[in-house]
């Protein structure tokens, strides 16, 4: 799941409320004296949709005298065009850069820090499935960050030159050099690949040679109108602020923007695994790897919560089972990774030296059986629960993750409000359905098992071995 | 604006100046839109058209006037010390735990190991290992020792945080510390040591600063534990350290969330209540409460230093680094924090462009910084150059340094909004607010500090800044440390004329004591 856990709604939302929030479990600790419990947490908002089509989120906190500020776009990696791997990112350095009309190329950073927001800065980041922007200020600069945000949506064009995507290139290719050398880092490429298919909108590659070199300005200007503008954002606000105010000062900076069409979402088609597919992956590394995957509902459906409740027990279990300081493995990582389309389930054990990944892999096909065959403890449940529910309320603990959570609701499920009632997915999961959702979603015969093994002189990054073994089950269709 | 306002024309003329020289062209009047840009809007509907307002970035100055909350403070009977932010809306509840170092550990790696293993151990009364009951409630937590203090921090949903409180309490007063406790420990530190080593030679150095500056025998001077150090750690060793560190009088529990006093203190009291100071070990002074009274408790008398330049060997092909080091009160002892806090900008500024002027190679990770400890505070300067730049790089740092206490600083209206945002900001999760509180009571600062701090920083003039400016930023006061190849920069850094070069290796013994002190352990895996 991104960022944390937030699920599909399953309570209805609280009548006459605009946009509010429930956190909501049933029972608490396994301990027994803990009485069933609810707790509401309001996420009190307000939503403001601009002729534009812009979707202003506005949520009060008056913790401290700073505000989030947020813009994100229906827009990632996913929709990348054919033969344009990486124009997500490549999209995201040229936003980095701002207009530079009203403000000059290096006069952001200099306005922010003379206002005092240093250490704040803008971060941008682009994802699978949308692209975010985002930085707090101190409280009395909001309107100077509403400022800054709206010259960007809506002269980020002026910005765009030759030399700018040049530059956006480079930095690229800096990028994906470090990540080359990076252990592992092409592994996942290669199991999303077997999972859905080559070219499959969910597989993130890297662009091949030249692939990027072709791009022009009137190109990246098409994308930056297309994509980039009002219709398809959502502005996030997090903090202490007056809602009059802010709503006053959305109008006034963003409503001025050209609007537009909002594109049509990007056709996802489903996985293309049909069996089991196991491959081997040689990588320059000292410690051997197993990786499994499976693909899962998309997020904030009921049983992508569940699967994240799964996914913890099913962790604690490997970690007693082959982690500690007498245990084979040093890492193992188990995630429900949710998308908006699409999600999948990953297990990932590094070996201690002098171990292989078939070992982990018999151990994790050992407790996943377990898994779907026998309800787990009440207080195995309990706790998974509870860690989720932690996790969920960690990420909110900021005002940027306030305002995070607010917009992925909002790109997601078209309503933040459904914030408040999420965590009652985990509210909801019981020993029976956690078996269920394991027998349902992580079956021994549809699912990619990769085994990364030690190989001197191989990518520390990894690379497809030419012998990997013929799946035992029916083939993939359509994998690597 | 809520709160006081601050000179806004002259940051809005800062900005405008500093934005000049990219755009004076491009800029048009603000009462008119550009020509360009209006017929651009006619030509293309898609475009949005500029007016006025887009040429009038709206800078609100100010504070907002918010100080940070000041948190309830109590104190039990036995010495144990609370701290409360309550936020009723709030369902995550952040909470530290605090017991404040006072000794030198028996071995490198024996603090970090030891509050590693609280987090981990079972009470010696008997029941599951911490971890295990803080996993099973959903509480995040983690554990690690500072210079003053071992910190373990909770995460928790509110419903599960006071069977949570109660648990971690408990075993920290009376923790059952077992010998395979200690190896899986010892294992894991052993392996975050292996992975830790820095690349960056301004990290490395960091490293050095306090080893090499302060007493040999102080526990700032210790140096990073090696492999061999975790392993000669024993666990009647630990034992002993826990019998004699963690005891009522140092403890503090820090908490932000939807906890009332009455449910903080309840827990506290029926869980360590009892908890004796141990026999021949009497609590310390009371810790304050107030920052008059911190003041009033801790003599301004900074810890000696070693004099002179400290080079610490490193190959050649490395890059080399620099500290230029002034010693400094301990925080709290003087009444000038708001002042010092200034100081730091200006400093940073002043040493920066000085850099660029005279350093003519590349150089990189220029920062100034406080490494402040309850007994001791260091103002440091730190910069990547080339071995042959470090002579001249210090010399630029100091006589920007010296300049400044000299001539006085310059304009601290900017330093102030700064300084001012940046605090309003300090409590803005609960987290980082229940960080920010241990930070206090590691530090031996009041719980109201950042409050004062706050109305200080208010108030501080000119002319107080460059007071203390004079009294701290003195030449003869300044100690460099610097890491690199010693035939490129020795002859150089001995014409200072900052005292004498004492040579040492990296991660090694010094090759003459500095300053007459016995020469500090080694350091580093």
């Amino acid at each position: 799941m991104r960022g944390s856990a937030m699920k599909r709604p399953l309570l209805r939302r609280l009548a006459g409320s605009i946009l509010a929030g429930a956190l909501c479990w049933i029972s608490a600790p396994a301990a027994a004296e803990v009485q069933p419990l609810i707790v509401h947490a309001p996420l009190t908002i307000e939503r403001v949709t601009l002729p534009n089509g812009l979707i202003a989120i506005l949520h009060q906190d008056h913790r401290a005298a700073v505000v989030a500020v947020q813009v994100h776009f229906r827009v990632g990696s996913k929709d990348d065009p054919v033969g344009r791997r990486g124009m997500a990112s490549l999209m995201r350095h040229i936003l980095s850069d701002g207009s530079t009309r009203h403000v000059p190329a290096d006069g952001r950073a200099e306005l922010i820090r003379t206002l005092g927001a240093e250490p704040w800065s803008p971060a941008i980041d682009a994802r699978t499935d949308t692209t975010k922007i985002s930085f707090t200020v101190p409280a009395q600069a909001l309107d100077l960050a509403l400022w800054l945000e709206a010259d960007r949506l809506g002269f980020a064009a002026d910005a765009v030159d030759t030399e700018a995507i040049a530059d956006a290139r480079r930095q690229m290719e800096e990028q994906a050099q470090r990540d080359a050398d990076a252990p592992y880092s092409g592994v996942q490429a290669e199991v999303l690949r077997a999972l859905f298919g080559a070219g499959h909108p969910y597989v993130v590659e890297a662009p091949r040679p030249g692939e990027l070199s072709a791009v022009t300005p009137v190109e990246v200007l098409a994308r930056l109108r297309a994509w980039y503008g009002p219709a398809n954002a959502v502005l996030s606000i997090s903090g202490d602020f007056s809602i009059t105010r802010a709503k006053e000062l959305v109008a006034r900076r963003f409503g001025s923007l050209a609007g537009g069409p909002r594109p049509q979402p990007t056709p996802i088609p489903a996985p293309a695994l049909q069996g089991e597919r196991r491959i081997r992956i040689e990588a320059g590394v000292g410690e051997a790897r197993a990786v499994l995957a499976w693909a899962t509902p998309p997020i904030y459906q009921k049983d992508d919560a569940l699967l994240d409740v799964v996914a913890t027990i099913l962790r604690a279990r490997l970690q007693g089972r082959l982690g500690g300081d007498s245990g084979i493995a040093g890492d193992c990582f188990v995630r429900q990774m949710s998308n908006d389309r699409g999600s999948r389930f990953m297990v990932s054990v590094t070996l201690r030296a002098g171990h292989t990944a078939a070992e982990a892999i018999a151990a994790v096909d050992q407790e996943i059986a377990r898994l779907q065959t026998e309800d787990p403890a009440d207080a195995e449940v309990s706790s998974a629960r509870l860690r989720r529910l932690t996790e969920e309320l960690s990420f909110r603990d900021t005002p940027a993750g306030r305002a995070e959570r607010l917009a992925l609701l909002q790109i997601a499920t078209g309503d933040p409000g459904d914030a408040a009632t999420y965590a009652a997915a985990y509210g909801a999961a019981t020993a029976a359905e956690v078996r269920r959702v394991a027998a349902t979603w992580l079956p021994a015969g549809r699912r990619v098992v990769a085994e990364v093994i030690p190989t001197p002189g191989a990518p520390r990054a990894g690379r497809l071995a030419g012998g990997s073994p013929p799946s035992p089950a029916a083939g993939a269709g359509g994998g690597s | 604006m809520r709160g006081p306002g601050v000179a806004g024309a002259a940051l809005l003329g800062a900005w405008l100046s500093a934005c000049a020289p990219a755009a004076p062209a491009a800029r048009p009047a603000p009462e008119a839109p550009p020509a360009a840009a209006a017929a651009e809007a006619v030509a293309d509907p898609a475009v949005t058209a500029d007016g006025a307002e887009w040429y009038r970035p709206p800078l609100a100055i100010g504070a907002s006037g918010q100080p940070p909350r000041v948190p309830i403070a109590s104190r039990l009977a036995n010495g144990v010390r609370t701290t409360l932010l309550q936020r009723r809306d709030s369902l995550l509840v952040a909470a530290r735990f605090v017991v404040r170092r006072q000794e030198r550990e028996p071995s490198p790696g024996a603090a970090t190991l030891l509050a590693q293993m609280l987090l981990r151990a079972a009470p010696a009364k008997g029941g599951r290992a911490l971890l295990e009951e803080l996993e099973s409630l959903g509480v995040q937590s983690s554990a690690y020792a500072s210079e003053d203090a071992l910190h373990i921090e909770l995460v928790a949903a509110a419903p599960a945080f006071e069977e949570a409180l109660g648990k971690v309490l408990s075993t920290i007063a009376e923790p059952a510390l077992t010998e395979a406790g200690l190896e899986e420990r010892r294992a894991a530190l052993k392996r975050s040591l292996r992975d830790e080593a820095s690349p960056r030679a301004t990290d490395r150095l960091l490293d050095e600063i306090e080893v090499r500056l302060y007493p040999a025998r102080h526990r700032y001077a210790e140096p990073r534990a090696s492999a061999a150090d975790v392993d000669a750690v024993r666990l009647a060793d630990l034992s002993r350290y826990h019998a004699r560190e963690v005891t009522p009088a140092g403890l503090a529990v820090c908490v932000v969330g939807d906890v009332t006093s009455a449910l903080l203190n309840g827990v506290v009291d029926r869980t360590v209540g009892a908890w004796k100071q141990p026999a021949g070990r009497p609590a310390r002074a009371a810790s304050p409460l107030t920052l008059a009274e911190r003041r009033a408790a801790r003599a301004a008398k900074p810890l000696p230093l070693a004099r002179g330049v400290v080079l610490v060997e490193e190959p050649a092909d490395r890059k080399a680094a620099l500290a230029v080091v002034l010693p400094w009160p301990a925080p709290g002892s003087t009444a000038d924090l708001a002042g010092e806090r200034f100081l730091v900008g200006q400093v940073d500024a002043a040493a920066m462009s000085s850099l660029r002027r005279e350093i003519k190679g590349s150089w990189r990770d220029g920062r100034t910084r406080f490494l402040s400890r309850a007994e001791a505070s260091l103002m440091v300067v730190s910069v990547e150059v080339q071995a042959e730049d470090l002579a001249p790089a210090a010399r630029a740092i100091v006589d920007a340094i010296a300049a400044l206490g000299r001539d006085g600083a310059s304009s601290i209206e900017r330093s102030r909004i700064q300084e001012l945002r940046w605090q309003e900001g300090l409590f803005a999760s609960n987290l980082e607010a229940a960080r920010r509180l241990s930070y206090l009571d590691a530090l031996g600062l009041a719980p109201d500090y950042w409050s004062r701090i706050y109305q200080t920083t208010l108030s501080t003039s000119q002319a107080e800044v460059d007071r203390i400016a004079a009294a701290q930023l003195v030449k003869g006061e300044a100690r460099v440390v610097a890491l690199g190849d010693v035939a490129s920069a020795r002859p150089e850094l001995e014409k200072l004329g900052l005292g004498p070069v004492t040579l040492v290796r990296a991660g090694g013994p010094a090759a003459a004591p500095p300053a007459g002190k016995a020469p500090p352990r080694r350091k580093g895996p």
